[in-house]
Parts: C-alpha cells; structure tokens; sequence
C-alpha cells in the first residue's frame, strides 16, 4: 500500500497556514501555489414570515485543503509526453525538470488543478509530497505546519484505520473513479449539506 | 482555465491535418495522371502541403515551455496520445518532405515513387488520426466526446480536400468530374463539422461540476459557428468560379484559389479556437 492524505474538513479554520508554509519550503514564486484552501459557502436564510428578530438560517462554510493527491492512474503521467510526470520510490507523483518539455498537458488534465507552469522555468511545477523530507522519515510540510491537525500523511493502511469513515471525495472534488486520488477526506457537516444542496467556492480568484 | 497557449495548437490543428489530407488526395490523384510531365509538376506541387503542415508543426512548439527537451516527446512514442500525435506528425513530414526533394531533384522510378508517396499518405492518415484523439481525455468531459475527433478529422478532410483542388489549378486543373467530386467532399465535410459543434453546444449544456456550468464556456459560440458557415461558404464560392468559370484569366483563378484556400482554413482555424475554449475538467 502507497501513502496518503488525510484532510479533516470538521478541524480546519482555512487559515492557509499549509499554504505558506508550502510556499515558503519550496520558495515559490508569487503566481504559484501547491497547495490551496477551497473556502465553500452555501445555503441560504430568510426573515421570519410575521416579523421579528429571528432569522432562520441553513447557510454553511467549511474549507478544503487540496494539493496534489499522488494519484493511483494519475492522469497527469498518462498524458505527459515525455515521461517527466512520474512516481517516485516513496509513490509520490512529481515532474523531472531534466525531462519536462513544458507542454502543460498535466495541468490541463489534472481534475485537481494540482500542476501548473512555471512561467520562469518554463516546465511544470507541483507538489511532490516533500519528496525528500518523507524519504529522510519526515512528513510534508503542509502536514506539520497545521496548527489545528488537520492534515495527515502516512501509509495509506494507517490513514484508513485511523480514519475508517473518511470519504475520497467531498465538493468540490471530482469522483475519485477518474484518477483514485491519495486523498481521505474527514467531511463535516458543512460538507454534507454541499452535497446534497450544492455550494459555491467563495474565494474563486484566489485558488 | 486552460493555462497553455491555445492559438498555436488551434493554428496546428488547422493547418497540419488540413495539409496532411490535401497530401493524401493530391496522391491519389496524382496516381491517376498518366503522362510523366504531368505527375512532376504533381510532385513539384506537394511542397504546399509540406509546408502547410511543417508551419503548422513549427508554431505548435511555441506552446512548449522548453522545446530543447522535445527529444523525450520523440523517443516517447506510444507513451502518451500527445507523444503518439507529434511522432507520426514527424514520420509523415519526413517521409513527405524527403520525397519531394528526391521527386524533383532526379526522376524517381516508377515504383519507387509510388511506394514512397504511399508510405507519406499512410503516416498523414495515421497522424491526423492520432491528433484527432490526442484530447479525449476522461476527465475533461467537454473534450471527451465523439464530436472531437469528429469534428477535427471531418474539417481537416474537407479543407484538405478544397486545397488539392486548388492547388491542381496551379498545374492545370482536374477533370471537371474530379473538381466536383472534391467540392462536393468539402461542402458536405462543412456540414458535418457545423453539425458536430452544434450537437456538442447542446451537450455543453448538460454537463456541469460543483465549480462551474459548461454553459458558460460557449460565449459567442454560435456567432463563431456562423463565421465558419459564411467562410467556408465563401471559400466554395471561390474556388467554384476558379475551377469551372473559363472566362477568366489564369491570374484570376489563382487568386480565387488562394483566397479560397485562405477562407477554408480560417473557418477550421474559428472552431478549432473555439473548441479549445469549451475546455474544462470534471474538478476544480
Ligand atoms: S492530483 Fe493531478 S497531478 Fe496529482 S497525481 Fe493526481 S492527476 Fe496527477
Ligand atoms: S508540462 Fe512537463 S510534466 Fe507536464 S505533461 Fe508536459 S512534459 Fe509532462
């Protein structure tokens, strides 16, 4: 069995504190970001029908933190042309930049929106788990910057039994049948209630 | 939001499989011209689509990041539809090009040429098969439909099949049976694609995920299905006059086909800009 994520969607605050300290780990540039906080708003509410101060609410929020998920049948490798999309010994997908043409085609196939171009190396760039940090026996830094917990990484058996009810897959992520995502997701209420009324994300320009 | 550079692989894909199929129909009907003089001046001739399909091939790689590791696309053949799409693009302009220098340099035997172009045809057919299935990816369900491939091989054989009838002009023109023929080939591929983007706007309408509507890509859709009409009409038009008008000069029916040719590409150039526009994934 690989490793994966685990994401609790009752613990996280969107603090985006995993984003920055993603950020700062692999010194990206402005314009780029492996991971990012989805903030999800729905419902609505209205005014008592007779008047009054009681309003009756259903409205809800929660967040998602979402990198790469090291996909089982990642797309992104069937598409890549030159094999630099691949997994690693530790099963973490990433591009080598000795090999990468700069197509772009990982990002456009991506449902995880998890690859992006470099517009200053010209070649794809993404998580890679923090490739070198669990190879030395440590875990992603997105996993130990969380001051709530609510990211974990380990082997994917680990995952599932410390979390028998996680779900693969709460809005706004696709099915899990297209790419079988490394990814466990504790939902929440919020998160029900999305499913099952639909939502929206609220901060679209900037995830 | 599709980060790539759309427009260069919108001017590959019109001007590569278009340039591929006129390859094609111009060997076919070159293998019907019975004088020696005649099949040159055939040969001579095939540099149009060489070039069509070279230029369309050069522009294609301002979308790469870092072309100086394209070696890996090419030694990656079967590794991925995109590896697949840009090796047997390679093969037939390699076979085509080598072919035409050899063919106007000296006088290639009879069979010799005759196999050489056929193995050019059958890289072209393969090559705008494998472009024309290098975006049926699953998980962006605007893409992965029928109408893709569809529409991409149904305007590639249509403009194709307009460009061979013009540029046999410039050898003389065909038989008036033949021009019908490839005229007729044109209008009904025109058809074809209209009516494989109008069934792919309406099934634009049923697909939706938790972030976006389908709906909402197809800004100016139909306005740009409507150029493509007016411009393929046109360029029929064109090369109609050109080829069955005797009354006008040899000039004027060269530029009628040009302008014709021009008109038939652009119109491929509309919808295939606006099918990279329809792009979005079954996620975020
Ligand atoms: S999330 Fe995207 S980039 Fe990561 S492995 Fe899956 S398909 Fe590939
Ligand atoms: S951008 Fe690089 S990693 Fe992505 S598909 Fe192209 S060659 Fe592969």
């Amino acid at each position: 069995m690989g490793k994966a994520f685990y994401f609790d969607s009752a613990l996280c605050t969107g603090c985006k504190t995993c984003e920055l300290a993603c950020k700062d780990y692999h010194d990206l540039d402005e314009g780029i970001t492996f991971r990012r906080v989805f903030d999800i708003e729905g419902g609505s509410w209205e005014l008592p029908a007779g008047g009054g101060p009681a309003v009756r609410q259903g409205v809800y929020v929660y967040h998602v933190s979402l990198a790469c998920c090291h996909c089982d049948f990642g797309v992104c490798m069937e598409v890549c042309p030159t094999g630099a999309m691949h997994r690693d010994e530790q099963g973490l997908v990433w591009p080598d930049h000795d090999k990468c043409v700069g197509c772009g085609y990982c990002s456009m196939a991506c449902p995880y929106g998890a690859p992006s171009l470099d517009l200053e190396a010209k070649k794809s760039s993404k998580c890679d788990g923090c490739t070198g940090r669990v190879a030395d026996g440590g875990k992603p830094v997105c996993v130990e910057a969380c001051p709530v917990r609510a990211l974990e990484f380990g082997l994917e058996s680990e995952v599932l039994s410390a979390h028998p009810d996680s779900v693969r897959c709460v809005p706004p992520l696709p099915d899990p049948s297209f790419t079988g995502p490394n990814l466990y997701v504790g939902p929440c209420p919020a998160s029900e209630m999305a499913q099952e009324q639909g939502g929206w994300v609220a901060n679209e320009g900037e995830v | 939001m599709l980060e790539l550079d759309s427009t260069s692989l919108a001017v590959f894909t019109t001007l590569a499989p278009a340039g591929m199929v006129a390859f094609v129909v111009m060997a076919l009907l070159r293998s019907t011209v019975a004088d020696h003089a005649g099949k040159r001046r055939v040969d001579h001739l095939l540099a149009i689509p060489f070039l069509l399909v070279l230029s369309g091939f050069i522009t294609s790689t301002a979308h790469l990041g870092t072309p100086t590791n394209a070696l890996y696309v090419i030694t990656g053949a079967g590794r991925s539809p995109l590896s697949n799409e840009v090796v047997s693009v390679l093969a037939f302009l390699f076979l085509a090009g080598s072919y035409w220098m050899a063919a106007i340099s000296r006088d290639l035997p009879r069979q010799v040429a005759g196999a050489w172009i056929a193995a050019g045809s059958v890289a072209a057919i393969i090559a705008v098969g494998f472009t024309s299935i290098a975006y049926s990816i699953e998980t962006i369900p605007t893409w992965n439909t029928i109408y893709t491939p569809l529409a991409l091989v149904a305007g590639a054989l249509g403009a194709g099949c307009l460009l061979s009838e013009g540029i046999y002009l410039f050898a003389g023109g065909l038989k008036p049976t033949r021009s019908t023929v490839l005229l007729v080939a044109y209008a009904l591929s025109c058809l074809v694609v209209l009516t494989a983007m109008v069934l792919l706007r309406i099934e634009l309408d049923t697909i939706t995920t938790f972030v976006a509507k389908a709906s909402g890509l197809a800004m100016g859709y139909d306005v740009r299905l409507g150029f493509y009409a007016i411009s393929s009409a046109g360029a029929l038009c064109a090369l109609f006059n050109a080829s069955f008008r005797e009354e006008i000069s040899t000039k004027t029916r060269l530029a009628l086909a040009c302008a014709s040719a021009f008109a038939a590409l652009w119109g491929v150039f509309l919808v295939r800009d606006l099918f990279y526009q329809t792009y979005m994934t079954v996620g975020v």
